[in-house]
């Protein structure tokens, strides 16, 4: 069994300033310290040049995460026919088609509803009779 | 809603087949008979096929629709189609010597009588048997 290392007086010096500093990034890190409130007031400085993203720890390593995924595809087909316009729609067609279909059925069996109440067509002359007269004929 | 649609289609059908107008057909024959002679119906211009009673209509019959008549004794039938389904209708057949309804240019009439109903075409002959020589005389050609 190995003997209790024994704590010295620059080990425990130490273990204080590291604990002093830890709580002063603590207090300088957090958004509504008093040192990062200071510094919001400040003027904006001179941009500074980002540093390179070619270490963007980030951005996925693996490609399959950044592919576009049915999902993605549906919400861009979802969108795109949400900013169509209505004539552009085919339900608009649809429903107008068949709005148009009806009514003219409508017209023309109401027409022909009419006109068999009305006795319909009269039949065609006999060729061997002089003429034919009456309701429904040519003649006056 | 069950009652409500067996007596739509009661209702409708009565509208299509009960109530609604149907044609009936009259073949009116008009003939010539003694002592009547093909010269004198041969002297007729103006013609008249007067409907009267249950139907009611003036027909003008001119060169071409029969008067002068084309043929003797059976000048020839005509057809007459109303919606009449009861009551009497007379046919009575006008010749005049002139273009002009005028009693004093009548030259022949009869009629005849026949009673509407649900059949749809009936037969009836009108004969012509006495022409007015005095209002009629054969047309003189220089």
């Amino acid at each position: 069994m190995l003997p209790r290392r024994k704590r010295t007086h620059a080990s425990q010096v130490g273990l204080g300033l590291a604990l002093v500093a830890s709580a002063l990034l603590i207090v300088a890190a957090t958004p509504w310290s008093s040192a990062r409130a200071a510094e919001d007031d400040e003027a904006p400085k001179a941009a500074v040049p980002d540093a390179p993203q070619v270490e963007d720890t980030d951005k996925p390593r693996d490609k399959s995460l950044l592919a576009p995924t049915p999902a993605d595809a549906a919400v861009t087909k979802k969108n795109q026919s949400d900013n169509e316009a209505f004539y552009q729609k085919w339900q608009f067609w649809a429903v107008s088609g068949a709005i148009v279909v009806g009514a003219v059925a409508a017209i023309w069996g109401s027409i022909t509803l009419y006109h068999s109440l009305n006795g319909g067509d009269v039949r065609p002359c006999n060729k061997m009779f002089i003429n034919c007269y009456g309701q429904g004929e040519p003649n006056p | 809603m069950k009652l409500r649609l067996p007596l739509l289609a009661v209702i409708l059908g009565a509208a299509l087949f009960g109530g609604c107008n149907t044609y009936h057909y009259y073949d009116i024959d008009t003939q010539a008979m003694s002592p009547v002679t093909e010269t004198q119906t041969s002297t007729m211009v103006f013609c008249q096929l007067v409907v009267s009673g249950a139907a009611s209509d003036t027909i003008g019959l001119a060169q071409g629709t029969g008067c002068p008549p084309n043929s003797f004794p059976d000048i020839g039938t005509i057809e007459y189609a109303t919606f009449a389904d009861s009551g009497q209708i007379t046919f009575t057949f006008n010749g005049y010597y002139m273009m002009e309804v005028d009693p004093n240019q009548l030259c022949t009439t009869a009629s005849t009588t026949l009673t509407a109903s649900d059949q749809i075409t009936q037969t009836g002959t009108i004969l012509l048997t006495s022409f007015n020589a005095t209002n009629c005389p054969p047309h003189v050609t220089p």
